[in-house]
């Protein structure tokens, strides 16, 4: 592992609307070529940390270093850094209907690298190649609402993977997919990372979760981050699972179904 | 002049009576109005894109895609049946009035454009209506009678919403009408036979009103106020986005200052509106005192003796010895006695709304819930949004009816009555329509036929030169060609020719045919009396051969004009149309804001026939009750709002990180 990481947060905080928090004093380095696997609880801030990685939103308190400089709200309107930085690192966001946002899916596609300011012959071979990457070439012309949500996510895969970013960010990539185009992004997300890429991602996917990440860290629902350590380690504490709430310890099982719902219509 | 009110108020159930279509103005008219707008229209675009910059896109469309649904909500009204409103000051309200301006006009352009309500040409006219007339009236009202200081949370928004709701239709009302009761007086053939829609400001003002000031314009402001009322119970940072620095709750003695500068700005716009209004009775454009006025040709005795009146009154009463004498400056005379009344009107509601929101007030006073409501969905990421609380996760017991049962289905079998389709069955049925429309069309654009095969641009540039020569043409055989011919490339592009007829015709006779029946009578339309009805007063009445030419010129040209729009909008897949517009230099963000809010227009409509079909899910007994229907479409509405607001700052996002720095590029 290089000495210097890719991204990396000091102590940052952010609070929603100035009110509610959302990340509590957190630090975190990614380094070049891992997968970093973020869980918690729903609602423990790990969308907003991929936010704040991506630049979407910036820290009340702490810094975030990428590519060894400062993201700012200012760096960032700043046209060439606002470039480099955009074209280096890719967010999939959990939302396919928010991403997703041109009238055709070739549109949609072409709309990173038209804002890195490729040339449009450039643009067309990258769109060519890109839909043939991901079996969609068929769908180029059709609209988003006629796609179904495994097609939106191919989509809006396709649209972060055409500007080849170093680091891909994804929120939640297989949740609400079937379990067949779950098994192929899953197949994608590695196959992307031997090919060199550094990938961060949100996810509740326990049980992928050793093929998914080389590296975990673990929120707690005070916003922090309370433990980093390899998959086999931290699905192995059990304990450290539970005090964060992201498994139930089986108390559901302790309780018996109500009597009513058991019994047959009459 | 009864006549013409109640048919006009049929056409109030039906469509959206200030939705013009193509036919009823002169090519001219719609020239000018596009003149008018377009100005506007590059003025909203620049302040709202310096107030929201790269933000710009996202937001306008989705408020386009936004409004475009309010306009399909079913509101129950006490009579049994529904109305739609037009939420041109509610987004005024919620987003600011240049941006409702954008917003509303996009939602129109969508409905003109790729479903073929409204007409394209009269597209201008009915933008300015609808789009820039209504939500800055009523936004003018709306600040006038609440302070930029006042808290969120007072019961003065909503009321003043509501007022600025129902002053903004009707002023958008009143400019429609007056649009129309133009037409006969400035297009005419020698012998007087109107050239477009036929009837006078004399008819057409007080028709338009009159179902306005009753059905249209309370359902606007129960819904305005709905909402709003919504939202700073449910989501109040959404009442931000135009409020940003206001107090959530009063926190010292509430400012209690009128928005004098709002209040000139609705006096000023309505002031140059009413005098059309007052005017309505007189021959063209108050050219004559009442006096020179031939009011007997109408027939009408109480209203220009009322005129006659009240310009007596000023003259005699205050304006004696100033030199407003009848022959000099009876327009001035006019004006100012608009004027006038105008002042005594606005302090009439402001006096009613002062003690309306200080009963209520008091009466919140007592029941000020004390803890903040969280925001649902509120802001980007919302779902993030968490109070840092370690819940306690211990089992909880369940509650006891719980577990016993609901009665269920009779056991006898019997099902009870069936009940009528209510407005969430209407709502969910227009919900679908308009979803098959868009697949059915798309369905046809993509079929082989002569007018698939053609260019978009050409068909485009085709279609405004058609309507303009349709609105042009004075003769009707000529026109029934031009229909004909519309057969002929129906045909030819393989459109059943049934449902083409049908699409076309059904709208023609509900809408036209019974709105330009009145006209073919005597009493509107003067001249050879052909088919005699008898005597009024000892004045022949009957059938004009005027009023009956007139009659057939706007049936004939209203059904080539719709035929050519269902045409082009059949046979074009949209998304070919967007980028016609684009290659024929219509501005690129214009384009990408327009492809956008149809976009998201179905997205959104998905959540519209969730929240619909949930509600009917959970529908026991019969749903009787209008108001807590209301309720509930205000509601809908307003969660609606939520959604769309926090759709278009994810949106916003997923651009920003793909690059977006605000310019737009396309292919």
């Amino acid at each position: 592992m290089p000495d210097h990481p890719l991204l990396a947060l000091h102590g940052v905080s952010y609070r929603y609307l100035g009110r509610f928090p959302a990340l509590v004093d957190v630090s975190l380095a990614v380094h070049e070529g891992e997968k970093l696997a973020l869980l918690g609880a729903n609602g423990c801030g790990k969308s907003t940390l991929l936010k704040v990685l991506d630049g979407l939103v910036f820290p009340d308190e702490g810094i975030y270093e990428a590519f060894g400089a400062k993201v700012t709200d200012a760096n960032l309107e700043d046209e060439q850094f606002n470039r480099g930085f955009r074209s280096r690192v890719g967010f999939v966001f959990q939302n396919s209907d928010a991403q997703v946002f041109s009238p055709t899916v070739r549109e949609e596609i072409a709309f990173g690298p038209l804002n890195m300011g490729l040339p449009p012959g450039v643009v067309d071979v990258r769109v060519a190649d890109t839909l043939e990457m991901l079996d969609i070439a068929d769908l180029a012309d059709r609209a988003p609402y006629q796609l179904s949500g495994g097609q939106k996510k191919r989509v809006a895969i396709a649209s972060v993977l055409v500007m080849n970013p170093d680091v891909l960010l994804f929120d939640e990539p297989t949740a609400a997919l079937d379990p067949r185009t779950a098994d192929w992004l899953t197949g994608l997300i590695v196959d992307l990372n031997q090919a060199g890429k550094t990938i961060v991602l949100a996810t509740h996917d326990l049980a992928s979760l050793d093929v998914l990440a080389d590296r975990c860290a673990v929120f707690s629902e005070g916003h922090r981050i309370v433990a980093e350590g390899p998959p086999a380690g931290v699905l192995g504490d059990r304990s450290l699972l539970e005090s964060v709430n992201l498994v139930g310890g089986g108390r559901a099982g302790e309780r018996p179904l109500p009597k009513a719902w058991r019994q047959p219509a009459k | 002049m009864q006549l013409a009110c109640d048919n006009v108020q049929v056409a109030t159930k039906g469509v959206s009576p200030v939705h013009i279509p193509d036919g009823y103005l002169s090519p001219s008219t719609c020239a000018a109005f596009y003149g008018a707008s377009v100005p506007v229209w590059v003025t909203a675009a620049r302040r709202v894109k310096r107030v929201v910059k790269s933000r710009f896109v996202p937001l306008v469309a989705i408020g386009a895609a936004y409004s475009f649904l309010v306009m399909m909500f079913n509101v129950p009204i006490p009579d049994g049946t529904t109305a739609h409103a037009v939420g041109g000051v509610l987004v005024a309200v919620l987003l600011g009035p240049w941006a409702a301006v954008i917003a509303v006009s996009i939602a129109l352009l969508i409905q003109a454009l790729f479903f073929g309500d409204g007409g394209v040409l009269a597209y201008g006219a009915n933008a300015f209506n609808m789009a820039i007339v209504m939500p800055f009236v009523g936004y003018a009202v709306y600040r006038a009678l609440v302070h930029r200081n006042l808290a969120l949370t007072s019961p003065r928004r909503p009321l003043g919403a509501a007022i600025g709701a129902y002053v903004g239709l009707n002023a958008a009302a009143l400019c429609a009408a007056v649009e129309f009761g133009l037409q006969p007086d400035l297009f005419h053939t020698a012998d007087g036979t109107p050239l477009y829609a036929p009837f006078h400001l004399a008819q057409t003002i007080p028709a338009m009103l009159f179902a306005h000031l009753l059905v249209a314009g309370v359902v606007e402001a129960a819904l305005t106020a709905g909402v709003v009322t919504y939202l700073q119970r449910a989501n109040r940072p959404i009442l931000r986005i135009n409020q940003a620095m206001t107090p959530d709750w009063e926190v010292e003695e509430p400012p209690t200052g009128l928005g004098w500068r709002w209040a000139l700005i609705g006096l000023g716009l309505m002031a140059v509106l009413t005098p059309l209004g007052l005017l309505a009775p007189g021959g063209a454009f108050g050219e004559a005192a009442p006096g020179d006025l031939d009011l007997r040709r109408y027939h009408l005795d109480a209203v220009p003796s009322g005129l006659r009146r009240y310009a007596g009154f000023w003259h005699n009463a205050l304006f004696n010895g100033y030199d407003f004498s009848h022959d000099a400056h009876p327009v001035a005379g006019y004006l100012i006695s608009a004027a006038v009344g105008m002042l005594v009107i606005g302090l009439a509601v402001l006096v009613v709304f002062r003690v309306v929101g200080r009963r209520m007030r008091t009466g919140e006073a007592a029941a000020a819930p004390v803890t903040p409501v969280a925001p649902d969905v509120a802001s980007p990421g919302a779902a993030d949004v968490t109070i840092d609380l370690v819940e306690p996760r211990a089992a909880r017991p369940t509650p006891k009816w719980l577990l016993e049962a609901e009665v269920g289905l009779c056991p006898c079998g019997c099902i009870g009555k069936r009940r009528k389709g209510s407005f969430v069955d209407k709502t969910l049925g227009d919900g679908a329509g308009v979803l098959r429309r868009a697949v059915f069309s798309d369905d046809v654009a993509r079929s082989p036929g002569l007018l698939q095969r053609m260019d978009a641009r050409v068909k485009i540039v085709g279609l405004v030169g058609l309507l303009v020569a349709a609105g042009l043409v004075r003769t009707i055989p000529v026109l029934i060609a031009c229909y004909l011919a519309t057969l002929g490339l129906a045909a030819a592009s393989r459109l059943s020719l049934a449902f083409f007829v049908r699409r076309v015709w059904l709208f023609v006779p509900i809408f036209t045919g019974v709105v330009v029946l009145p006209a073919t009578f005597s009493f509107v339309t003067q001249g050879h009396i052909v088919v005699p009805l008898g005597s009024w007063f000892g004045h022949r009445v009957g059938l004009t051969s005027q009023g009956l030419h007139s009659a057939g010129l706007l049936v004939m040209r209203v059904a080539t004009s719709i035929s050519l729009v269902v045409l082009v909008t059949l046979t074009t897949p949209w998304t070919n149309l967007l980028a016609a517009l684009r290659s024929l230099r219509v501005p690129r963000m214009f384009v990408t804001v327009l492809g956008m809010a149809y976009r998201y227009l179905f997205h959104l409509l998905g959540s519209v026939t969730d929240m619909y079909t949930a509600r009917k899910a959970r529908m026991v007994g019969a749903e009787t009750d209008v108001a807590s229907g209301r309720a509930f479409v205000a509601a809908g509405a307003g969660a609606l709002f939520g959604k769309a607001h926090a759709l278009s700052e994810e949106v916003h996002q997923a651009m920003l990180a793909r690059g977006f720095t605000g310019e737009v590029r396309s292919l």
